[in-house]
């Protein structure tokens, strides 16, 4: 068997002591009033995250190439990106931003950063949560009751793959506040997959389950909430993530549309300026957050499913 | 209680009836049960048998009332049926379990709904305590916590049957529940079935639907075999209890009574094959045979 700690692992640490190398002996003199620190603090972050992956598979006595495999593609990178931009000025410097000026920008505006993931994940959550709470509840009711289902379905199929994005400029103008309208627009987004798939799940209940319960006497608020509801939830929880990606762009969308708060609205107003620095800052921080969150919803997914 | 009359009772599957509208009749032919007649005394075992689409799995459906005669009167201890109740236990041959919810629990959710329904007044510790008693008699009460994809098929009919038993209904109901089953598990879960309803304070009413001519004579007080919808005979078992598959060799009535169903059945299966009523090779009495649990 490979080890996890073999050749690679070792190549992985030549790599990121060649990086830190290049960043901390090689100055730019453009950069010698910006601090390599942050920078430094990134790949500490990193290789971190790294060393806990690998000591989860050790103690699973399980093996995987992929993580140091990232990671070598990831010094690689930096490296790459460092060497262009700081060392050898091939890339122009308005555009492509030294790593240690992006890494910077963490530090420098913390604050303003940590105000608009709050106010991205507010509003990300609120119109995630409606929309799904919206898409299951409906979607039940619609897939239980074949007269609704029958009027709703159709008319569902309909709606359902026009991008709520082009909902967007009219929501703006039709919606008291531009948070309702990103909330709305992002609750969109969630709604008609996790509302089309509830009605098909619903409606195509297994019979022979269905008799069980109905020979136990099972009313129909106890169907719903202790047949139904359990019996949908593996698939809602599958979704979760296909959702929360989609959430995250409506959230991105509506905020560049013309917010005046959040990521997306970091990114745009700094591409606005051509602060390209905080625009790459920027790409990075909803990477991480949509990262995060996505390994929170992966939790809740192994977390409750635990009859399949 | 648990008497069950079935009077005159017919029945035709919807789509089966929508397409006999527009022939502006429905023919025989087309009804799943036809005029059945049939008397369960409260306290009887009886077992229902019958190639696939004779009808028996109707029969017990509608006894279960989850389905509703066309015609006929069926009726409970008097009272007509009108839909499921709590009166009566359903063991299925699938989805007998619900597999979101751990053995205990799906034990437990009968006698919940037993309890709230009937109002029979147990707390919820009382209802925890039902099912686990019933869960170690059907000898699963080691895997109490185990959801139904962690059991085999024996265990989850084993889970099953616990749960019938202790939502203490009048009437059991099994609908082929050992039909997907090994010759060893099956063997086993027909003595614990036997045992436990000759065990239990009062005897209930059991109706079994099986295609198992052996499992019919092992388990049953009385035995009717059904044809196309109808009962073509109704034979009492009268074989001493505890009975096993030694009594095919050592008890003459058994033997007869297995013979009897065995000619029924073979019969029976040739008619559907062949259009004929007379057998003409030794290869269809093997294969129907096989069916019927003789080999």
């Amino acid at each position: 068997m490979r080890r996890l700690f073999g050749k690679e692992f070792v190549f992985a640490h030549v790599l990121l002591a060649a990086l830190v190398l290049i960043v901390t002996c090689m100055p730019n003199q453009r950069l010698l009033n910006v601090s390599y620190y942050p920078l430094l603090v990134g790949f500490a972050i990193i290789e971190a995250l790294y060393l806990l992956r690998l000591a989860t598979l050790r103690r699973r006595g399980a093996f995987s190439s992929g993580p140091t495999d990232i990671v070598v593609l990831v010094w690689v990178l930096f490296i790459v990106w460092d060497v262009c931009a700081t060392k050898l000025d091939i890339a122009p410097t308005v555009i492509v931003p030294a790593p240690e000026a992006v890494f910077n920008v963490f530090p420098a505006q913390a604050d303003v950063i940590g105000a608009d993931i709050v106010s991205s994940v507010t509003l990300l959550v609120m119109g995630y949560l409606g929309g799904l709470a919206l898409g299951v509840a409906l979607g039940i009711v619609c897939g239980w009751i074949p007269r609704l289902r029958a009027m709703f379905f159709p008319i569902a199929n309909v709606l359902a793959p026009i991008p709520p994005t082009v909902f967007a400029p009219y929501l703006i103008v039709l919606l008291p506040t531009f948070r309702t309208a990103s909330c709305f627009i992002i609750l969109l987004g969630v709604f008609w997959p996790q509302f089309l798939n509830m009605v098909v799940r619903t409606s195509s209940l297994d019979a022979q389950l269905l008799d069980n319960a109905r020979t136990l006497g099972v009313r129909t608020f106890t169907m719903i909430t202790r047949i139904i509801l359990p019996y949908v939830f593996p698939e809602v929880l599958k979704g979760l993530r296909v959702s929360l990606t989609t959430a995250f762009l409506m959230l991105t969308f509506a905020e560049m549309l013309g917010a005046s708060s959040g990521i997306g609205y970091f990114i745009s107003n700094a591409n606005n300026y051509a602060n390209y620095t905080n625009v790459v800052a920027g790409i990075i921080v909803c990477g991480v957050v949509v990262t995060v969150l996505s390994f929170a919803t992966a939790w809740v997914q192994r977390r409750f499913t635990t009859w399949r | 209680m648990g008497k069950i009359d079935i009077e005159n009772v017919s029945f035709v599957y919807e789509d089966v009836a929508a397409a006999g509208k527009a022939r502006a009749c429905t023919v025989p032919s087309d009804r799943a049960l036809r005029d059945v007649t049939l008397e369960v005394p409260d306290g009887q075992f009886l077992c229902v048998i019958g190639h696939s689409g004779s009808g028996k799995t109707t029969l017990l459906r509608l006894i279960a009332g989850l389905s509703r005669p066309t015609a006929g009167a069926l009726r409970i201890d008097g009272a007509p049926v009108e839909g499921p109740g709590l009166d009566r236990a359903v063991v299925f041959q699938n989805y007998a379990l619900f597999p979101w919810m751990s053995a205990l629990r799906n034990v437990e959710f009968g006698v919940e709904q037993a309890n709230k329904e009937l109002r029979r007044g147990l707390s919820k510790a009382q209802v925890a305590g039902v099912a686990r008693e019933y869960l170690d008699r059907v000898g699963m009460g080691a895997a109490a916590d185990k959801y139904p994809y962690q059991l085999s098929g024996g265990m989850r009919q084993r889970v099953a049957i616990a749960r019938a038993l202790a939502m203490d209904a009048e009437i059991l109901l099994f609908d082929e529940p050992f039909g997907a089953l090994d010759v060893k598990t099956r063997c086993s879960l027909q003595k614990l079935v036997d045992s436990l309803w000759r065990s239990g304070e009062r005897r209930k009413t059991v109706v079994f639907v099986t295609h198992d001519i052996n499992e019919a004579i092992l388990l049953a007080d009385r035995v009717v075999f059904m044809r196309r919808g109808e009962i073509v005979a109704d034979r009492a078992v009268d074989v001493p209890r505890t009975r096993s598959s030694t009594i095919f060799a050592s008890d003459p009535c058994a033997r007869a009574l297995k013979d009897e169903l065995t000619e029924l059945f073979y019969l029976d299966g040739v008619e559907d094959e062949d259009g004929f009523g007379a057998p003409d090779e030794e290869g269809a009495l093997g294969a129907l045979a096989g069916e019927a649990g003789l080999v």
